[in-house]
């Protein structure tokens, strides 16, 4: 029985949904660029691996790739200092590593910023290796964070937390498409048609998820997720941040690389995707953040009234 | 080891608050801001309806959700089972407060008054700024609960040593004792009554358990 009707969450706001974003973007980014980067180019592997020094083509583009990720999880973090109480307490995050989640993302952020800071500096895959690591930790403690909060009924669930980590890739994808095709009207480095496959890819699988996040059988979790099924969040979501980018990144693909107009349709491209990412969290955080109902179990409740009527 | 709880007879609530008031005055709470209230629940379908009222609060869990998730250790958990919070170590992250399952935690962001016209003398002179960005909730009276120990008494039984919310309840309805020995108040009434717990099937364990019919 529902003794206390489900209610809206009201204590994170705006600059929660700016760090779930932002913290997706730069570890999706870091996370994407490197597999790119690796594989793709032989130049930046060679500059990566060796920190050459072509200021421009290789080292600028090199420390855009190993601090804009970096930076932009920072601008979450920043955020959030704008909701804490007590910001300046804020060393007191790491003193529960071994059960909070939180403690984890703030360890996890530190050591990406570290290690990809430090490979900036001194270049080595070893460090670079690291870096990626502590992305992709922080990308799952995003969405732990969310899945540990029991009391809120449409985050305390496991798809939660693989819903978060096709959504980094796909901001972050959304990101390196902006980014490096804004450097390609200027040094061409590389093949557009990956960016483009990639960003494509991410879509089609953050669309997947997000579809599987909203299954359930739960009907307190239908009631609260309602918001994120109306037309005009299923266009926004689905239309505007996912069908919309997809089919421009089809039409890049098949324009192939070009001077102007592939990486313009890119860019619009990335930022959609970007736009899909940060439309989703603010929905799932403010919009669809509904706190549990307290609940006198109904069994119990129903026999103990029968046996008092009985008596 | 003791292991602090309540039970709370809706049979006999009558809904009249003064729980709340006596709890909002011992505790000094912001305005808004509730430790211990009382729900006033429509229970049944018509023509088959009841007016509940069920007091509510921090339910001192034993698998407390917002200890897991406090990054600071601010929230712990005494061995008594109280759950209290360390205003020192809390940052305001907000994080137990999504993780509660109960409603049972508050923060506010700057002292306020109950007046138009701004702190009082008593508003100033009673005022925690040791609460204010970080998050707050019921701690079962702790420090009456501590100091009466320290005196010799029984909590639950000598009223200077229970929560001001069960020793100030008019119906007898909210009993504060030792969940562990067996002949405590609220032992005795758990063991003649049939009993249930809010939001069980989450198996937090809570500490305060009802009667119902």
């Amino acid at each position: 029985m529902e003794l206390i009707a489900s209610q809206k969450q009201r204590v994170w706001k705006m600059p929660a949904v700016v760090n779930f974003t932002m913290g997706g973007i730069g570890t999706g980014f870091y996370l994407l660029a490197l597999l790119v980067a690796l594989p793709a180019n032989g130049e930046w592997l060679q500059a990566f691996l060796a920190g050459q020094a072509d200021w421009f083509s290789l080292a600028f583009v090199a420390g855009i790739f190993k601090l804009v990720g970096v930076g932009c999880a920072g601008i979450g973090f920043i955020a959030l200092t704008t909701e804490a109480g007590q910001p300046q307490r804020g060393i007191n995050l790491f003193r529960h590593l071994r059960r909070s989640w939180m403690s984890r993302e703030t360890l996890a952020f530190f050591l990406f910023a570290a290690f990809a800071g430090l490979d900036w500096l001194f270049p080595f895959v070893a460090l670079r290796a690291l870096a990626a690591a502590a992305a992709f930790f922080l990308m799952f403690a995003q969405g732990f964070i969310l899945y540990r909060a029991r009391g809120v009924i449409t985050w305390n669930t496991q798809r939660v937390i693989f819903y978060f980590v096709t959504c980094g890739f796909m901001t972050g994808a959304g990101l390196m498409l902006i980014v490096f095709n804004g450097v390609n009207f200027f040094t061409p480095l590389s093949s557009a048609f990956s960016f483009a496959a990639i960003g494509f890819a991410a879509a089609l699988f953050n669309l997947a998820l997000w579809f599987i996040y909203l299954q359930s059988n739960d009907a307190a979790f239908q009631k609260a997720t309602q918001v994120l099924r109306t037309q005009k969040a299923m266009l926004q979501i689905v239309g505007v941040g996912h069908a919309l980018p997809a089919l421009l990144l089809i039409v890049a693909m098949a324009l192939g690389p070009g001077p102007l107009l592939t990486p313009i349709v890119e860019i619009i491209a990335g930022a959609l995707l970007i736009f899909g990412g940060a439309r989703q969290k603010y929905g799932i955080v403010l919009e669809a953040g509904y706190l549990r109902a307290i609940t006198l179990s109904p069994a119990k409740f129903d026999a103990l009234r029968r046996r008092a009527k009985g008596a | 080891m003791s292991r602090w709880g309540m039970v709370i007879d809706l049979r006999k609530c009558v809904g009249c608050q003064t729980c709340t008031i006596a709890c909002k005055q011992t505790n000094n709470t912001p305005p808004q801001v509730f430790w211990r209230w009382v729900a006033d629940i429509e229970t049944g379908e018509y023509p088959d309806v009841n007016r509940r009222f069920v007091p509510m609060g921090c339910q001192h869990c034993s698998n407390p959700p917002c200890l897991e998730v406090c990054p600071t250790t601010a929230t712990y958990k005494r061995p008594d089972g109280i759950v209290d919070i360390n205003y020192n170590l809390c940052i305001g992250c907000a994080y137990c407060i999504v993780a509660c399952p109960y409603l049972a935690r508050n923060i506010v962001f700057e002292t306020k008054s109950y007046y138009e016209t701004g702190l009082i003398p008593p508003e100033e002179t009673l005022a925690h700024p040791d609460r204010i960005g970080v998050a707050t909730k019921c701690n079962f009276c702790l420090p009456r609960v501590d100091e009466g120990l320290k005196h010799g008494l029984k909590p639950g039984v000598d009223p200077d040593a229970t929560p001001m919310c069960v020793g100030s309840c008019i119906s007898n309805a909210m009993h504060f004792g030792d969940l562990e020995d067996p002949e405590s108040i609220v032992s005795r009434y758990i063991a003649e009554n049939e009993t249930v717990r809010l939001s069980e099937e989450l198996g937090t364990e809570s500490a305060m358990y009802y009667i119902v019919e």
